[in-house]
């Protein structure tokens, strides 16, 4: 590796781990920009950016699909669209609460416990299914070019 | 290309009831025989067992394990631990009126409140079915070169304090030499923290308000020294008498930070 050489660094997404009372991944991107972690480098872009899909897919697999929720998206309409098409049993859900993170508190368990329940074996892909229809511009990892010095 | 055994911490990280885990991991240490990462991976993994409530991890308890909570009872009493009462639906009075639930166990509060009785031996016992959470992994990898990368911390503001990403920030560069990316880092540090003073945010001028002298709130954010397991560091109590600065100065918190990544050299 000679100085000035570019690298390609895959960087990982920081999150704040909580909403309200309920535990959820919120992406850190205030006004100052998103807070990003790198975590690899690589002289190839190529060989960076297909490291970056494999551990987009580790992470879909491994961080359950419920913790991107906090607002709008954790609807019963939203679950039942999702469950038909992915083949599930819809989770009977809270609809009435004062504010939205109430209700994204109120619910949390019901859709923990839900999952915990009727993933079935092929848990991980599912995971990675629901983490997709859920959250479809959702990304863990990304990867930026930088210079080694 | 040889391998190597590498430790790594999985990304539990603290928020208001408890942890919860996050994508990635980080690299804790590597050894060329299996064996010795296994022996690290296990003392740390019970360093962090001693310190966390599992079912302050979840939202539900089988989120932590396959094993159904009646089975989880018989385990904790093979084990001389005694578990919270199991509860029971009700089919309303003599079989009339409306039938319930039974009321979920409260895992969180039981732990916390028999823990203090159990011995070190005990404590483990009652954590081994919890297999979902688990806080340390061996991977066999690839040695790889190592770079050091510089990224700035980027600190927000609401009006009232300023707060950190949980983690990492903005990348700006990547340094082959460990000693080089320090330098760099501290000197940096050392001119932030010459901005902010000029701007009012200086621990030593009396004449300020406590919220100016102490304007930063790490919230999530680690401090580099401290044990990820252990509760997020509060700052010193004779500050808690102002509710609407950040609480730490500007000589305690950082600015920029060097973290250490594999690379991969590609011909």
């Amino acid at each position: 590796m000679s100085d000035g050489k570019s690298l390609f660094v895959i960087q990982r997404q920081a999150y704040m781990g909580s909403y309200g009372q309920a535990a959820a991944l919120i992406p850190c991107d205030g006004e100052a920009g998103p807070s990003l972690v790198p975590i690899r480098a690589f002289t190839s872009k190529q060989a960076a950016e297909q490291e970056c899909e494999k551990l987009e897919r580790e992470a879909q697999h491994t961080i359950p699909f419920y913790r991107g929720f906090r607002d709008e998206r954790c609807t019963p309409q939203r679950f039942q669209v999702v469950c038909q098409k992915v083949g599930l049993p819809v989770p009977k859900l809270e609809t009435k609460a004062k504010h939205e993170f109430e209700l994204a508190e109120k619910n949390a368990p019901i859709i923990a416990a839900w999952w915990a329940e009727n993933l079935g074996e092929n848990r991980a892909e599912m995971n990675a299914r629901l983490w997709a229809e859920f959250f479809p511009t959702w990304r863990f990892y990304t990867v930026v070019e930088s210079q080694l010095v | 290309m040889t391998t190597h055994f590498v430790v790594e911490r999985l990304n539990w990280r603290w928020h208001e009831k408890g942890m919860i885990r996050h994508p990635g991991s980080t690299r804790v240490a590597s050894f060329d025989k299996y064996e010795e990462a296994e022996t690290l991976c296990q003392v740390k993994e019970q360093a962090a067992r001693l310190r966390v409530n599992p079912f302050a991890t979840v939202d539900t308890f089988a989120e932590v394990t396959t094993m159904p909570p009646n089975v989880y009872a018989d385990w904790l009493q093979d084990h001389d631990i005694e578990p919270p009462a199991m509860p029971t639906a009700t089919s309303g009075w003599f079989g009339w009126g409306k039938a319930t639930s039974p009321p979920p166990i409260d895992w969180s509060a039981w732990w916390v409140k028999s823990k203090v009785n159990w011995s070190e031996r005990q404590l483990l016992a009652a954590w081994e079915p919890l297999t979902n959470a688990r806080f340390f992994i061996v991977n066999e990898k690839p040695k790889r070169d190592v770079v050091y990368a510089v990224v700035k911390v980027l600190w927000n503001y609401n009006d009232e304090w300023y707060y950190p990403g949980s983690e990492g920030g903005q990348l700006l560069h990547a340094y082959r030499s460990r000693e080089r990316a320090e330098k760099e880092c501290a000197d940096w540090n050392a001119a932030e923290r010459d901005v902010w003073r000029q701007q009012g945010a200086d621990p030593d001028d009396m004449t300020r308000d406590m919220f100016l002298r102490y304007p930063f709130d790490m919230e999530e954010r680690r401090f580099a020294d401290e044990n990820p397991f252990e509760q997020v560091r509060k700052p010193p109590q004779e500050r808690d008498d102002d509710d609407d600065g950040g609480q730490f100065s500007v000589d305690e918190v950082p600015f920029f930070e060097v973290v250490e990544l594999e690379c991969e050299v590609t011909a």
